[in-house]
């Protein structure tokens, strides 16, 4: 009974369930990105070093197009840790191929890859990737470092090169993070390859004596602690197992398997009453529906019987039955597909954050349900195909938004099309063009009076003064006229004398005058021309306006229909992709329920068996009792 | 009994293979999604601001080892006005040589006054203000304005100025 349930145990605790977290952002070595080529890779780089990997990777295109031959390998790779992020391992798997033979990249750039593959359990790359890294580390800080020689030492364990594991582990420093992490997968390597005892004790003596004081470090120490007991046990040896068992903290998180493993060391070397203790702690301090708990209650009346205390034995097996029954019950109600999707349901609701990466893991609330599982839900693949659930999940609010915003463009686009169509810009532009010609016209012909005023004697006279002009003019036909008529006694000179006053006067005057009148027309003129200069850019500007007005929705209303097209098939594809994981996350849900239920039933009738065994002892004896009494009196 | 376990691990092998085909399925959609966003950011520019009336601002501290930038403010014509407030994130990457893309928009031809104001801190813990104006000219081609801000030796303080790129 005890093995199948270690081996339970041991896969439970499997280092594939120690998820590492992966500590962001990504950041490429600074040498190579100081001075962008390009807005293209700036923006890129600004995107991915704040973790929009969606945004990071709509520039990818653009980035391969700025960046020479010689960089687009670090291209590649940053595209590869983005695919992954994404959860789009085959493509970044595609990319990844065609890579190998071209390997000049940055040391972050492989480090970041390395964690990336490392997440996805791919041991072979992230070994290659980390391997790359490696040769340039002096790019690196030391927490990156030893990052590094975690991610060779976990990938070299994974592939089974304990020699080259342990080499790697060697190179790293002794306390820290990476090093615990190192050193506990080291000792889960060497329990699956039944290492001997006296390794196994070494490694468990040094992660004692180099534990940091944070809490992940000592939850890593225990659990170590408890892989290694579980291993003793499994092998005999009870009282190093016990010893083992000891160590780990009652406020540990593996505390409850612990007590129960503890127990049963206990157990082993006949310590009847110690091995109780632990059993009762671990049903006063945990649920009813834990594992170990359940485990515990029937491990109690076990060790009664072993030490012959039959009546409480008796009592606890009755007790076993009692409460398995009720949870078979409860599981019989849980298994329909109704229960289970509402819980995926009501989990699908309780996670935040978009899809891939960027998730962020709620656990949900305890529930008859989430109790149950319990177990399925340390298992990794599970774990990862509910976070598809929930990528797709996410993907199809993300799909209904765009189709919403596609049917906003349509209509903007039409608005688009109807207010320039209102606009009648092209005719409106027609006429002031022609008002423009016309004012042109007369600017003309302004300018060839402004140039025929340089021809004249008497150039930018008023008007009053060309009437001035013109009298003069006709007073001097009439004093000729006057001469002509009178007699030749009249005296004209006073006539003419006034004549050549008036007209001196005149010249006086226009002469005086004549610069500022020139300045102030040649002013005017300019100014007028520089403003039908204006006008006429403007115009053009206008003209431009007007032609590209059309870009604004011509040819753009077929694109948004064929995108709209895409993202209705794309909805039909994801929508039935959602449907198949969720019954196929239904279907492994019924199946562990089942598989539970099966052990709860083996639980079930070893107490029938144990109580039936009992009873039988009992009457066996009372028999006995009974034939002796009855021998006694025949001879008395 | 040889065939109920040979029949049980065709069950099994095929509920593997199952899940294998869903899971291949899954990252086929996302990475159909994945193209399509790509597709729909490329046709969302096109749409929001064709290239001919175009004008995209972008932000990068150019070797200003000094100076921390708090807060941005560009005005370009009858545009509303982009304010940015930056995060510690923010400006590592921008240290780092990242460019900021921080408004792109519509705008028409001809001459264009482009006012900038960028708040922050220099090396000495002190509040330094720089700001600047210049005057740019929109053609048919997306005119795209780049804000440097970069050390300036000869006064200790850093300075800024604006590149057209094409």
């Amino acid at each position: 009974m005890l093995k199948p349930l270690v081996i339970i145990f041991a896969l439970l605790l499997s280092p594939a369930c120690f998820a590492v977290e992966i500590a962001w952002p990504l950041l490429p070595e600074q040498a190579k990105v100081v001075a962008p080529e390009n807005l293209a890779t700036g923006v890129f780089y600004y995107h991915y070093l704040n973790e929009d990997y969606q945004a990071a990777a709509n520039q990818l295109k653009y980035l391969r197009v700025s960046l020479p031959a010689e960089a687009q390998s670090e291209v590649d790779i940053l595209e590869i840790t983005l695919l992954l992020a994404l959860g789009i391992e085959q493509q970044a798997q595609q990319v990844f191929a065609k890579l190998e033979g071209n390997t000049q990249a940055s040391a972050r750039a492989w480090l970041f890859m390395a964690r990336r593959w490392l997440a996805h359990g791919q041991w072979q790359q992230a070994d290659f990737s980390a391997d790359h890294g490696l040769q340039n580390a002096d790019q690196l800080s030391d927490d990156e470092y030893q990052e590094l020689l975690y991610t060779l030492t976990l990938s070299a364990v994974e592939q089974e090169r304990l020699q080259r594991a342990k080499n790697y582990f060697e190179r790293m420093k002794e306390t820290g993070h990476w090093a615990d992490l190192a050193r506990y997968n080291l000792l889960v390597a060497f329990i699956e390859s039944y290492a001997a005892v006296q390794t196994i004790n070494k490694l468990l003596m040094e992660a004692k004596l180099h534990q940091s004081d944070t809490p992940e470090s000592r939850a890593l120490v225990d659990r170590s602690y408890l892989l290694a007991g579980i291993y003793m046990l499994d092998n005999g040896h009870n009282r190093q197992a016990e010893q083992y068992f000891k160590q780990i903290q009652q406020d540990s998180p593996y505390a409850a398997e612990g007590l129960l493993f503890y127990g049963w060391s206990l157990l082993e070397q006949s310590n009847y009453y110690a091995a109780l203790q632990p059993w009762r702690v671990l049903q006063q301090n945990y649920a009813d529906w834990h594992p170990a708990v359940i485990e515990s209650v029937v491990a109690v009346p076990h060790t009664m019987e072993m030490m012959n205390a039959s009546t409480q034995a008796l009592r606890g097996y009755e007790l076993v039955e009692e409460r398995i029954t009720q949870m078979l019950g409860n599981i019989q109600a849980l298994q329909s597909d109704q229960q289970l999707q509402q819980w995926l349901q009501h989990w699908l609701e309780q996670q935040q954050g978009e899809w891939g990466w960027r998730r962020q893991h709620i656990e949900v609330e305890s529930s008859a349900v989430s109790q149950s599982l319990l177990g399925l839900m340390s298992d990794t693949v599970f774990r990862n195909q509910l976070a598809e659930y929930y990528d797709l999940y996410k993907i199809q609010q993300q799909l209904a938004k765009q189709s919403q915003q596609a049917e906003l463009w349509q209509q903007m686009l039409a608005k688009r099309q109807q207010i320039l169509a209102q606009a009648n810009g092209a005719e409106r532009l027609q006429k002031l063009q022609q008002q423009q010609a016309k004012l042109l016209a007369q600017l003309d012909e302004l300018e060839q009076r402004w140039q025929a005023q340089e021809l004249q004697q008497f150039s930018y006279t008023s008007e009053s003064q060309k009437r001035l002009l013109q009298r003069l003019d006709s007073v001097v036909a009439s004093i000729k006229l006057l001469q002509q008529a009178n007699k030749p006694t009249r005296n004209l000179d006073a006539y003419k004398e006034r004549w050549r006053r008036n007209r001196g006067l005149m010249l006086w005057e226009m002469t005086y005058n004549q610069s500022a009148r020139e300045w102030s027309a040649t002013r005017e003129f300019w100014q007028l021309d520089g403003i039908l200069a204006e006008m006429r850019t403007q115009l053009t500007h206008s003209q431009l306006a007007l032609e590209w007005s059309a870009f604004s929705w011509q040819g753009l209303q077929e694109q948004v229909s064929a995108m709209q097209q895409r993202l209705q098939s794309l909805q039909a594809r994801v929508h039935e992709v959602q449907q198949q994981q969720q019954q196929d996350l239904t279907a492994q849900m019924q199946q562990y329920l089942a598989g539970f239920k099966k052990r709860l039933l083996s639980y079930q009738s070893q107490a029938r068996l144990a109580t039936a065994r009992l009873y039988d002892d009992a009457l066996q004896q009372q028999l006995a009792n009974a034939l002796v009494e009855q021998l006694e009196a025949k001879h008395d | 009994m040889k065939y109920l376990i040979l029949m049980v691990s065709m069950v099994a092998f095929y509920a593997q293979a199952d899940t294998a085909r869903l899971t291949q399925d899954t990252q086929a959609v996302k990475n159909a999604v994945l193209e399509l966003n790509k597709d729909l950011y490329q046709l969302e520019q096109e749409l929001l601001s064709p290239a001919t009336t175009q004008i995209a601002i972008y932000f990068s501290l150019r070797g200003a080892t000094g100076f921390t930038p708090f807060a941005l403010e560009v005005k370009a014509g009858k545009l509303p006005t982009v304010h940015h407030v930056y995060t510690e994130r923010e400006v590592e990457a921008l240290r780092m040589g990242a460019v900021q893309p921080v408004a792109s928009d519509n705008i028409g031809p001809g001459e264009q006054t482009i006012a900038v104001t960028i708040r922050g801190q220099d090396d000495r813990g002190q509040e330094q203000i720089i700001a600047f104006e210049e005057t740019v000219e929109k053609h048919s081609e997306p005119l795209l304005l780049e804000v440097v801000v970069t050390d300036s030796s000869q006064r200790g303080a850093a300075s800024a100025h604006l590149t057209t790129w094409h």
